[in-house]
This record gives structure tokens, sequence and C-alpha cells, in this order.
């Protein structure tokens, strides 16, 4: 910073806010890694016959322990952090997903409520990533909400299209898993 | 009308404020250590311009203790948020002049 141009005054603020960015989203890949482990799951359920019975109540005891995973995760990360950011926005996203879900566990028809499910997950997590700033990624879980309605709606068989729809969130979510691991590795 | 420049808030317009600002914009809050690696300035001198913010009511600072080791956190306060705000208006409105000018 030594200098009196705007321009490189602006250059060098972004920079800064760069380098901020990445020391506060160096371990994103945790949670990640965690909530694509409980979608890859869901997407068991439904194609494994040996573990249909665990269906019914697969979310009931996979969301409490990987939110539970998650305030763990991030709590050690912030004790091991020069810089923090607020975390309840990111406590009302995930309760407000919690809420939604279950609120439509009991509206909607349970064809339609494992399409919904994903929906809300794909918005919520396009939620989590605006929170993080990182825009890109954001656009992608919407289009991954908008795809899973699409494919809910025109889709026939609702258990397939629901164990397509989840491995597709496991997998975009380990692929951003593995993405920020080797972006923030060194900061 | 005034110029731009004429709206420049001093006391963030000093560069290293300004970065220490543009940091605490971006977290909610940053440790010592954490702005003085990213500034790369020393401990008094830092300290200097942390008081210069903080007597213009922009930063506040919090003393903790981690693992029995003294930390301190400063956070940006809501009227140093929306000064830096405004402040990078202006700048941009400044460049938009420059633009217009060329």
């Amino acid at each position: 910073m030594q200098t009196e141009d705007p321009f490189e005054i602006l250059a060098d603020i972004e920079a800064l806010r760069e380098r901020t960015s990445t020391a506060l989203n160096a371990d994103g890949w945790q949670w990640m890694t965690v909530w694509s482990l409980v979608a890859l799951g869901a997407g068991l359920t439904a194609l494994v016959d040996a573990l249909e019975e665990i269906a019914g109540f697969y979310w009931m005891v996979a969301v409490p322990i990987a939110f539970a995973a998650t305030a763990l995760l991030e709590r050690r990360s912030k004790e091991q952090r020069a810089v923090r950011r607020d975390s309840r926005p990111y406590l009302v996203v995930g309760a407000t997903m919690l809420v939604v879900n279950l609120l439509a566990s009991f509206t909607f028809e349970p064809e339609s409520t494992v399409i919904v499910i994903w929906v809300v997950i794909g918005l919520g997590f396009a939620m989590f990533a605006y929170l993080d700033g990182t825009r890109a990624a954001s656009m992608m879980y919407v289009s991954a909400a908008l795809l899973s309605g699409v494919i809910g709606v025109l889709a026939t068989d609702s258990f397939a299209a629901y164990a397509a729809i989840s491995t597709m969130f496991a997998g975009l979510l380990a692929g951003s898993a593995v993405q920020v691991y080797w972006r923030y590795r060194d900061g | 009308m005034t110029h731009p420049t004429g709206l420049l808030d001093d006391v963030i317009h000093q560069r290293v404020r300004l970065g220490i600002m543009a940091v605490l914009a971006e977290a909610d809050e940053a440790e010592f250590t954490f702005l003085k690696e990213q500034l790369d300035l020393t401990d008094g001198n830092l300290n200097r311009h942390l008081q210069v913010l903080e007597d213009a009511g922009y930063i506040s600072r919090r003393r903790s203790k981690q693992a029995g080791r003294p930390k301190t956190w400063i956070r940006a306060t809501k009227a140093g948020r929306s000064a830096l705000t405004e402040h990078l208006g202006t700048l941009q409105r400044l460049i938009d002049q420059m633009k217009g000018t060329t």
C-alpha cells in the first residue's frame, strides 16, 4: 500500500479483502465433506435395498449429527484462526433449512417431499456460499436446486430421481471440498 | 458541487488505516497478529494506527486469553463500516471523473 493512485488503492484493498476471505474460508472443505457424506448416504438409502428401512428416519439421524459435526468443526477452526466471521447468519440459514424441510414433510406427499428437501438444501447451500463471498459457488448451488426441481417434476420415479439428485449433491459438495482444500491449503 | 477529494475521510484515507478497515470489513473480527502480518507492520506502528481509528470510533478492541496467551481482537464498528463504504464510494467517483477527463 504505497500509492496515492485511486486505481491502485482500490486494487490493494481488493487484494487485502481476497487474502482475508482466503483465511476465513480455508477450513470450509471440512463441513463440505461432512455434508457430501450425508448426501451420499441419502442416495444410498434410495439405491440399496438393504438400506431401504433406514430411509424413513435417515434425515432425522443424519442431519443432527451433521449439524453437530459442523458446529464442532467451526468451533475448532475459530479457535485456530486469527480472523473470524459472525456465525449467526449461517445458523439462521441452517435453522431455516431444517424448519422448511420439516414443514415440507408434513405438507407434501412423500414422493414430492424427497425432491423438495433437495431444492431447499440447494438454496440453503447457495446462501452459505453467498455468505462466504463465493458468488460462483452460490450460483452453482442455485442451479443445482433448480435442476432438482425440474428433475422432480419430470421424473416418473421420484425415488430414482431422489437418488440421482442426492448423488449429484454428494458429487458437487465433494468437488467443492477438494477445490477449497487445494485453493486454501497454504492459507 | 464539492470535488470528491474534499469528501475523502482523512482518518481512513491513510493507506495503512484503509488496509486495516478493508480487512475488518471482510471479517467480523481479526487478531492483532493477523493485521500485523497482512499489512507488514511492526507492533508499535499498528498500535498507533489502531489508536487513531479507535479515537474516531471506527474500531473497537477486546482482549482475551487463548491457551494462556493474551490476544487482542479488533472489529470495525458500525460507524467504521459506513465510513469505509463512503470512502470507497468517493474513491470510485474520483476514478469515474478521471476516466471522464481522459
